[in-house]
Parts: C-alpha cells; sequence; structure tokens
C-alpha cells in the first residue's frame, strides 16, 4: 500500500511538474531548458514588490503586537488567513484533479485502492499549494525570527507546521468535493449541477463566516477588553478555524507542556482529516468518477426541424464555434463564473461597508471630483485585471488543441478567426462594465458624461490587455494537449499575461497619483491624458495583433 | 489538379530531413494513392498540401491555385480527412458540419441534401444530434469524411482515411472516391493497404526517406519488375 503508493505519487509528481520533460530538454534542446530555467528568477523578481510589502505588513504588526506580549497572534493570522486561502482557491483546483484528469484512464485499471489514487492526487495538490502559502506563511516567521532570535527548533518546528497547514483544508475541501461528485453522479447535467455545488459550498462558508462576525458585535469596550486578555485577539482571530490557532500555540510555547499539547492537536488533527479522507476515498471515489466521461447521447432518429440547416454568417458561424467551445467546457468555464462572481464582490464590499459607516456616503461623492475619478478608475483597473485573469484571451488559440487543424484548413481568413477570440473574450469586460455602470448610476448617482468615461476606460484598458494576451497566445499557442487543465499548466503566456496586466494598470496608477499630487492636474485632465495613453496602447497591440495574424496563423504547426 | 514543384521539409532545425525536393503532380478526374513505409513523409506531405506546415521550399498548387501566395482561395480547393480526426467534442456532429458549411457558405438546402445523403450512407443519421463526445473513433472519423465533402470540393485529401472504418463503411469511402472522381474531380490519399491501392488508383506514388521514388501507374510498377512478383514484393523490394 505504502509502496504503491509512492510508486503513483513519484510518477504524479513528475508528470505535473515535468522533470523528465526537463531532463529531456536539458539533453536535447539546451538553449529553451535555460530559457525554462530563466523564467524562475523572473518570476521571483515579478513577485519582489508583493513580497516587499507582505514584509512590511508584517513588520508594523509585530511593532504593534509586540510590547503587548502577543507574538503568537503574529502566527496565528499568517497561519489563518493561509488555511482559508487554501480551503477556498483549493477548492476547483482539487475537483478538476479528482475528476477530470485524463490520467485516471490508465490509473483505474491498476491494482491500487482507490484512496492510493485519490492520495496521491490530494499530496500533489498540496505541494502546488505551497506556491501559495509559502509567501504568506515564511515571511510571518521570519519577521518575528529576526526580531526575537528564537532557538534552532523554532525553525525546524515553524518548517513542520508550514508544511502541513494546507492539509487540513485541503482535506475538508476534498471530503467536500468527494461528497458532492458522489450525489450528483447520477443526476443529468452534471457538470452544471457540480460548479453550482462547488460555488454553493463556497458561498455557504463565506455567509457563515460572515454571520459569526455580524453577530459579534465588537464595540470599543470589548477591543480594549480583547487587547489586555492575553488570549482575547488570539481567540477572536482563530474562532473560525482552531488548528490555526492551535498551531500558533505549539510554536510559541514549544518545549512547555501547553506548547506540546498545542503541537499534538495540531498534528493528529492533520492527520485525522487525511486519515478520514483516504477511508472516504476507497467507499465513495470511485462512485462518483465512474461514468464521469458518459455524456447524455440519445442515438434516436429526430424528426428535422427548421432550424437544423440554418445558414450564418462565416464571422457568426466562427463566434458560435468559440462560445460553444467556451460554455460547453468546465475546465474552461469556471475560471470565468469565479471571476465574474468574485470581482464586483471585491468592489462591492468594501464599498458597502465604506457607506455603512458613513466614510463614504453618495452626497460625500458627489462633492469630490477626485473620488468620483478615483472609482472610476480603480472599477477600470479591475475591470482589465478581470479581462485577462480569466485567461480566455491567453488560451484562445490553445482552447482549440489538437482540434486546431481544423482552424487552419478552412477559407476563413486568420483575421476573422482572431476577431471572433477576440470578441468571446471581450464579453466579460462587458458584462462587468454594464454591472458597475448600473450601481454607479444607481447607488452613487454619477453624471451621465462620468458613465461615459467609465465605460469608456474600462474597455478600453482590457482592450489593451487582451489583445495583448491573445497576441502572446498567437506567437506560442499550447496545442498539443489531452485534457484541458494542461493548458494552464507551466503556461509561460498566462504567466506574462497576469504579470503584464498588473504592470499595466499599477504604472497607470502611478501616472495618475503623480499627475494629481505632483502635477495639481485636475482629475478630469489626469483622466484624459491616461484615457489618451491607452487608446495608443490599444492601436499598438491591435496593430500587432492583427498584422502579425496572417503571418503566425500559417507558422504555427498542427 | 495538385502540382508540387521541389518541395522539402525538415523538422527540428533541419536535422531531419521529412520531406526530400519533392515533385508531384496528380491530373484531373484521377484517384492518386500515396505509399511508403512509416516514417516516410506521407504525412507531412499532405500537411504541407492543406496548409498544416509551411514548406521550406519549392511551390505546391491546388487546382492551379499557390497555397502560399493566395492561401484562403487554395484552401477552397480542397476537403481534408486527416489521420486522427481530432475534432471539438463538446458540439453535436450536426453543429459541426453547419459550422464547416457556414464557413464554406453552402447554401442550406445543399447542405441539408449532402448531410442526408452522406449520414444515411454512414449510418450516423441516429447520431448526428448527440455530442461529438460520445461518439467512437469510427463515428468520429466518418463525421469528418462528411465534412470534407460538404462543400463539394474539386480536390479530396485524405491522410490513411481506411484505418479505423469497418469493412463497409470502408467499401462505401472507396465508392465516395470513386464516384467523386468520375465527376471531373481527384482524389489523393495514404495508405498502407497495398490492395486497395491496386484496385483503386489510377496513379500510385512511392516515397521513402522523404523521396518520391515510383511514380506512375500500377501496371507501370508491375512493367518494371517484368509482372514476375506480387505487389507487396515489389513494395518490400522497393522500400528496402
Ligand atoms: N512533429 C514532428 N517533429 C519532428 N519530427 C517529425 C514530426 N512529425 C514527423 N516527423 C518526422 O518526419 C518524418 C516523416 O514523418 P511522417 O509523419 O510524414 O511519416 P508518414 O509517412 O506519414 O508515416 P506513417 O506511415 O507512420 O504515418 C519521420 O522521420 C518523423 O519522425
Ligand atoms: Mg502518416
Amino acid at each position: 500500500m505504502i509502496k504503491h503508493f509512492w510508486v503513483v505519487w513519484k510518477t504524479q509528481l513528475n508528470q505535473t511538474f515535468g522533470f523528465s520533460h526537463l531532463k529531456y530538454l536539458y539533453r536535447t534542446n539546451r538553449r529553451k531548458f535555460i530559457g525554462r530555467m530563466a523564467f524562475i528568477p523572473l518570476i521571483l523578481l515579478a513577485l519582489l514588490p508583493v513580497l516587499q510589502l507582505i514584509f512590511k505588513v508584517y513588520g508594523s504588526v509585530f511593532n504593534v503586537l509586540h510590547p503587548l506580549g502577543q507574538d503568537q497572534v503574529i502566527f496565528a493570522l499568517a497561519f489563518v488567513f493561509t488555511q482559508s486561502l487554501a480551503l477556498i482557491f483549493g477548492l476547483f483546483y482539487l475537483m478538476s484533479n479528482f475528476y477530470s484528469a485524463r490520467d485516471l484512464d490508465m490509473l483505474i485499471p491498476l491494482p491500487v485502492r482507490p484512496s492510493v489514487i485519490l492520495g496521491s492526487k490530494f499530496m500533489i495538490v498540496v505541494i502546488s499549494e505551497y506556491a501559495a502559502t509559502f509567501p504568506v506563511v515564511l515571511p510571518a516567521l521570519l519577521v518575528y525570527g529576526i526580531h526575537t532570535g528564537p532557538p534552532l527548533t523554532f525553525w525546524v518546528l515553524a518548517l513542520l507546521i508550514t508544511l502541513l497547514l494546507p492539509i487540513i483544508p485541503l482535506a475538508l475541501a476534498s471530503i467536500f468535493v468527494v461528497l458532492l461528485m458522489r450525489v450528483t453522479n447520477a443526476a443529468r447535467g452534471r457538470g452544471v449541477m457540480r460548479i453550482t455545488g462547488a460555488f454553493l459550498g463556497v458561498l455557504v462558508y463565506s455567509a457563515i463566516q460572515w454571520l459569526q462576525y455580524r453577530f459579534r458585535n465588537s464595540g470599543p469596550v470589548e477591543l480594549e477588553a480583547m487587547l489586555t486578555n492575553p488570549d482575547g485577539l488570539i481567540n477572536m482571530l482563530t474562532r473560525r478555524f482552531p488548528p490555526s490557532l492551535w498551531a500558533a500555540r505549539g510554536l510559541y510555547n514549544f518545549p512547555e507542556p501547553a506548547g506540546l499539547l498545542n503541537l499534538a492537536l495540531y498534528i493528529g488533527a492533520t492527520l485525522g482529516a487525511a486519515a478520514f479522507l483516504f477511508l472516504l476515498a476507497d467507499r465513495v471515489f470511485y462512485r462518483g468518477l465512474i461514468g464521469g466521461n458518459e455524456v447524455s447521447a440519445k442515438r434516436k432518429k429526430l424528426a428535422s426541424t427548421p432550424g437544423d440547416f440554418q445558414a450564418r454568417s462565416v464571422f457568426k458561424a466562427l463566434f458560435l464555434r468559440e462560445w460553444r467551445n467556451l460554455i460547453r467546457s468546465a475546465s474552461f468555464l469556471t475560471p470565468v463564473l469565479v471571476n465574474i462572481v468574485i470581482l464586483p464582490a471585491a468592489f462591492a464590499v468594501p464599498l458597502l461597508s465604506a457607506s455603512k459607516q458613513g466614510i463614504l456616503s453618495a452626497g460625500k461623492i458627489q462633492d469630490s471630483d477626485w473620488i468620483q475619478y478615483v472609482i472610476v478608475f480603480a472599477v477600470s483597473g479591475l475591470i482589465t485585471l478581470a479581462g485577462t485573469s480569466n485567461s480566455i484571451a491567453v488560451t484562445a488559440l490553445s482552447r482549440e488543441g489538437k482540434s486546431f487543424w481544423i482552424s487552419k484548413t478552412i477559407p476563413a481568413p486568420p483575421f476573422i478567426q482572431i476577431l471572433s477570440k477576440f470578441v468571446l473574450a471581450f464579453i466579460v469586460p462587458v458584462f462587468l462594465t454594464v454591472a458597475a455602470l448600473t450601481a454607479e448610476a444607481l447607488a452613487l448617482r454619477f453624471s451621465a458624461m462620468r458613465l461615459v468615461e467609465q465605460a469608456f476606460l474600462a474597455l478600453v484598458g482590457s482592450s489593451v490587455t487582451m489583445s495583448f494576451s491573445l497576441f502572446l497566445d498567437l506567437l506560442n499557442p499550447k496545442l498539443n494537449w489531452t485534457d484541458p487543465q494542461q493548458i494552464m499548466k507551466r503556461n509561460l503566456n498566462a504567466i506574462i499575461s497576469v504579470f503584464s496586466t498588473m504592470g499595466f494598470v499599477g504604472s497607470s496608477f502611478a501616472l495618475i497619483y503623480f499627475l494629481g499630487k505632483g502635477m495639481k492636474f485636475s482629475p478630469g485632465l489626469a483622466y484624459y491624458v491616461v484615457a489618451i495613453l491607452w487608446v495608443l496602447l490599444l492601436g499598438t497591440a491591435a496593430w500587432l495583433l492583427f498584422h502579425k495574424a496572417e503571418s503566425r496563423y500559417s507558422k504555427i504547426e498542427s | 489538379m495538385l502540382k508540387l514543384l521541389n518541395v522539402s521539409k525538415s523538422y527540428n532545425k533541419g536535422s531531419i530531413k521529412a520531406v526530400d525536393n519533392l515533385t508531384l503532380e496528380v491530373q484531373k478526374g484521377e484517384i492518386f494513392g500515396f505509399l511508403g513505409p512509416n516514417g516516410a513523409g506521407k504525412t507531412t506531405t499532405i500537411k504541407m498540401i492543406t496548409g498544416l506546415l509551411e514548406n521550406d521550399s519549392g511551390s505546391i498548387a491546388i487546382n492551379d491555385v499557390d497555397t502560399k501566395t493566395s492561401s484562403i482561395e487554395a484552401k477552397k480547393q480542397f476537403g481534408f480527412v486527416p489521420d486522427s480526426p481530432h475534432i471539438y467534442d463538446r458540439i453535436t456532429g450536426l453543429e459541426y458540419l453547419n459550422f464547416l458549411g457556414d464557413i464554406y457558405g453552402v447554401a442550406a438546402v445543399e447542405r441539408e441534401g449532402t448531410i442526408n445523403e452522406l449520414a444515411r450512407l454512414f449510418e450516423l443519421e441516429d447520431a448526428l444530434r448527440d455530442i461529438i463526445q460520445s461518439y467512437s473513433h469510427g463515428m468520429q472519423q466518418k463525421l469528418v469524411i462528411i465534412g470534407s465533402l460538404l462543400h463539394k470540393p474539386p480536390f479530396w485529401v485524405l491522410d490513411e482515411p481506411m484505418v479505423g472504418l469497418d469493412p463497409r463503411s470502408a467499401h462505401n469511402l472507396k465508392q465516395l472516391m470513386r464516384a467523386h472522381c468520375a465527376l471531373g474531380n481527384s482524389v489523393f490519399f495514404s495508405t498502407h493497404i497495398l490492395e486497395v491501392a491496386e484496385k483503386l488508383c489510377d496513379q500510385i506514388g512511392i516515397i521513402r526517406k522523404g523521396q518520391l521514388i515510383f511514380s506512375g501507374t500500377m501496371d507501370e510498377l508491375r512493367g518494371e519488375k517484368q509482372g514476375r512478383e506480387s505487389l507487396e514484393q515489389i513494395f518490400l523490394e522497393l522500400t528496402e
């Protein structure tokens, strides 16, 4: 059993992280190998500002809490945050990893237990998750370590705890996913039900968190009590997730009995959650899985209906193809839905709470041009980020995969094909812009002029970055996949696309700040400077994309 | 109908020469069989003809349309069935065929006629409204075949089309190829099945290591060997 696990896991590790592939590149194509490796420092470099920010935040937290004797709260903060992150973001990742991976067809016939297969896939997700959790946890521990100079045992223990962190939340998410799959397996329209189920899960979880938060009316008196009571703060923080509390206490009080007890609780809970998942896997994993590739097929002669052979224009036909390919595939559609749901929420929640507390009111907003324009800029930036982060544009060609030969042999000019892909990607920004305009018109009473400016900037901004992302995919599409998940794996284009969008939005904000603060521009003038700049950039990006479409299309080998 | 002139293609920056200075012609109304051992360069040649790969040098013309200078016009001249028919699997067969019909500008009435006729021939009528994911390998192959004939192309290109088809469907396909040529069109296909080439082809070409080592009629091929040996024997000797 253990040996099986090791073998299955090793192969999956290799497949997921491409060790053999790298070795092969090293032997056969040194240039490409160096190119691959060069990206690691580049990504780290791009992350540097973010890391710096994280260190800064933990530094100031430490400066506040250390004098109060609340050091362990720093750990708790980092641990809670990491574990919540893992829980929410791991859910969709787990779902696709457990149930729609192509290698399952190869694994299931092997004489190993379901828990071995699920377990090894689970461990792959845990390891992948480290990429997201390390930057959140390690800075906290480093800040504490640098300031207090703890003994070596602290570091060993800290490392162990960090490595175990994603296990509990991911195990909980896995249990949810496995059960969800089991329950929906017999249903028709499974795909849609499963996505909906996962969203409901996240929603219910968030709602519970929110309710807990609301019902604990934290007035100023209580806050003081919390700060003076040695355990008040940490209890408040970790009430949502006790394992984080155990980990923090265990680490802080280590050699003492209290520390050992908490540590034992933490490790025990981790092992328990994992063990429960494994036990459950043997019972229900396959039952949610088998028939997973089955699709409904009537195989019945249907009377032909008038719409059956309707002729459409070339552009409509191409767009319809893109649209159907996107919305009928759970792996493609999920990020889009996440995008459409999460972004408006990210914007609405702070705004709502600010208006509740009287910091911002519609009246105040109407009095200040700057506040209005800052909202216009922020919303445009968010929509621009949303446009690329769902990766419709950056996978526009890659999504066609092995059926790309169709695109190459049909007599439809690459220009129109690219245009149909662009229009598809454009739907999300248009939808988000309409949502933003509605909110701005109804809640903030923006003038018609402001609304037009908002719509213009948001749509131009997202067009710039989406054209660029599409261009990246055109230069180097990833067509050789057997499983949609592989498109996003090690996809340099997607990484470049997201970082360049961040850079684009970030530098635009810096420019606006400079124009307003440094040059004392009026907000309206700053707006027009940015708008003109973006239009120029759009011209460049669109020219690149459509100018190159023809020659690139014929060079892509499929 | 098809003219290849000194066409070459190498992979991996020149280290693998897949097609080497190939010159070849297919006449109107002709069925041309393209033979050769595994890795000889058949698929590579077909991919260059259909625009899936760019040839490094030489020129290709289909129905007197150059594939490089007027690629869109050239693509209207042929219908193509690749060796492994990967198609969008989330749409129905009918949606796929309608997509092609729209792209090639086939009128609705004509589309309906062709689809109904060919779907009946290949016994695919009942599956047309199901999504392609639910098709077997052979059914997908048949769907691609139907799609490739939808716009009644003058030139029909097929890469190992018999692989994966049941005997009846393979028979139907051969009939279709004959019928296609009878209308003054041409067919170009690669195959490993010598009997098929023998019975079906007006002309055959044999390729080895990227070079054309024989081109002519079956009789000419036999004539070279004074009719003493079987086709299999000749093929084995030639491609040694
Ligand atoms: N994508 C590729 N990259 C590198 N080399 C390739 C590629 N595709 C084909 N080759 C090489 O080109 C040569 C010709 O291959 P091709 O696929 O054209 O052969 P084929 O005649 O179709 O063979 P088969 O009868 O097996 O289908 C072979 O040596 C093959 O290894
Ligand atoms: Mg081949």
